[in-house]
């Protein structure tokens, strides 16, 4: 029932922005690759330091862990074991509406695109990550939301 | 493309090419074109055209910057979401998937980053057009110099320290390219205006706004801005299904066309 998470730097989870308390963490990345899921985890964490950040490793684990904690913001692979990220998608998408989420995969044929953004995909980020584009990520959650990720103070670093 | 987008276009205040370009001309600077930014960064040009790949790869690449060129929506889309593109110049009208459809995806995969429209259609509501998809800016075809360094130098790092002699070394090859340009352009033009006669013979007027549309593209950016003033209305007339009108202008076209082939180059 609980989804096996491998992130024990989430035990100390920071304060939550006051505005939507709803929210149990901030991201949810849900990816087989360890590699990707550090790397992304990283990536994010170096825009706004003190992120939560649950990780699990399939779609059945990505879709308890989304319903159990809420988060703002869920990077799906498209390429995973069991359910994949776009399957993960629509069944989240039926129920919510205003979920905020982010299909990332290896190839960014345009294909893959249409089908993500039809499946009602708020982003579409290809690895190996971009920098710049986990920028854009979060500057559409902030604008499409009208909530930081971060609290104010825990904020952006420079650079 | 029937995607509903969790998207809404920027609030992004356009430079009204139409505009600017006719100011530039009135001030008098048009001939002002000898000014080459030193820049850094990388472009990604998404052009069908051999002819505009060439003369904006020639004009991009004499700055510094670094340039990957795809020819078609589909190839612009994958490019822009696998680089990191400081800025892209989307032809508008491209076959598989034209730059409009490429821009709006981009805008709802989250793709944030500047997306220059390179287009022959500059009227009001065209440019509110790509506004709406999602463009940042436009830039008028046939492909102005000096405009398209003023929109490369706004998106680009200013990479000021590549020395004189490789400035001098760039923008000798960028000559020469241009040359090339000129002179092919030359060569085809009788091919060019034998298919228009055909297309006018024929009273094809589809086939005729297509052979019109494509000289409008090009000729002004090679030494025969007359003819690109020229094609303009031809192709307003055919698009208003006013065909006697258009048979005028376009008589007047070809018949600018001819005596610019007599001119020595």
């Amino acid at each position: 029932m609980t989804p096996a998470t491998d992130t024990p730097s989430e035990a100390a989870v920071p304060q939550l922005p006051a505005a939507a308390p709803e929210h149990a963490c901030d991201v949810l990345i849900a990816d087989d690759s360890t590699h990707s899921r550090e790397i992304l985890t990283n990536l994010l964490r170096s825009h706004a330091m003190d992120l939560s950040v649950r990780q699990v490793r399939d779609g059945s684990e990505a879709l308890s862990a989304f319903w159990e904690h809420k988060p703002r913001v869920t990077f799906l692979d498209i390429d995973m074991p069991g359910q994949d990220g776009l399957s993960v998608l629509q069944t989240i998408r039926r129920k919510r509406r205003d979920a905020f989420i982010v299909i990332v995969s290896g190839h960014s044929s345009a294909e893959n695109v249409r089908q993500a953004l039809s499946a009602g995909a708020n982003g579409f980020i290809v690895k190996p990550f971009k920098p710049q584009r986990i920028i854009d990520v979060l500057e559409r959650y902030r604008s499409v939301t009208g909530h930081r990720l971060v609290a104010s103070d825990g904020a952006l670093r420079p650079g | 493309v029937d995607i509903e987008l969790h998207y809404d276009p920027p609030e992004v205040p356009m430079i009204d090419d139409a505009r600017a370009f006719v100011i530039e001309r009135e001030a008098g600077l048009q001939d002002e074109v000898h000014w080459v930014p030193t820049l850094r960064g990388k472009v990604l040009l998404a052009e069908d055209g051999p002819h505009n790949q060439r003369l904006i790869g020639a004009l991009v690449e004499a700055t510094g910057a670094r340039l990957t060129i795809v020819d078609h929506g589909e190839a612009a889309l994958e490019a822009a979401l696998e680089g990191d593109h400081d800025l892209v110049l989307m032809d508008i009208q491209m076959p598989v998937m034209d730059g409009m459809t490429a821009t709006r995806l981009l805008r709802a995969a989250c793709y944030a980053g500047p997306v220059v429209a390179l287009t022959a259609n500059v009227m009001r509501a065209d440019l509110e057009k790509y506004r709406k998809a999602g463009c940042t800016d436009a830039l008028g075809k046939p492909i102005d110099r000096r405009r398209l360094y003023n929109v490369l130098a706004r998106y680009l790092r200013s990479g000021d320290d590549g020395g004189d002699a490789i400035a001098e070394q760039t923008e000798d090859k960028m000559n020469a390219v241009l040359q090339r340009l000129a002179v092919e352009f030359r060569a085809e033009l009788p091919a060019r205006i034998a298919s228009i006669e055909q297309a006018l013979a024929r009273r094809d007027w589809q086939g005729l706004r297509s052979q019109v549309h494509t000289l409008k593209g090009v000729a002004g950016s090679v030494g025969f801005p007359e003819l690109t003033r020229l094609a303009q209305p031809v192709e307003a007339s055919i698009a208003a299904a006013r065909h006697t009108e258009a048979e005028l202008q376009c008589a007047m076209l070809l018949e600018a066309a001819r005596l610019g082939l007599k001119e020595p180059a």
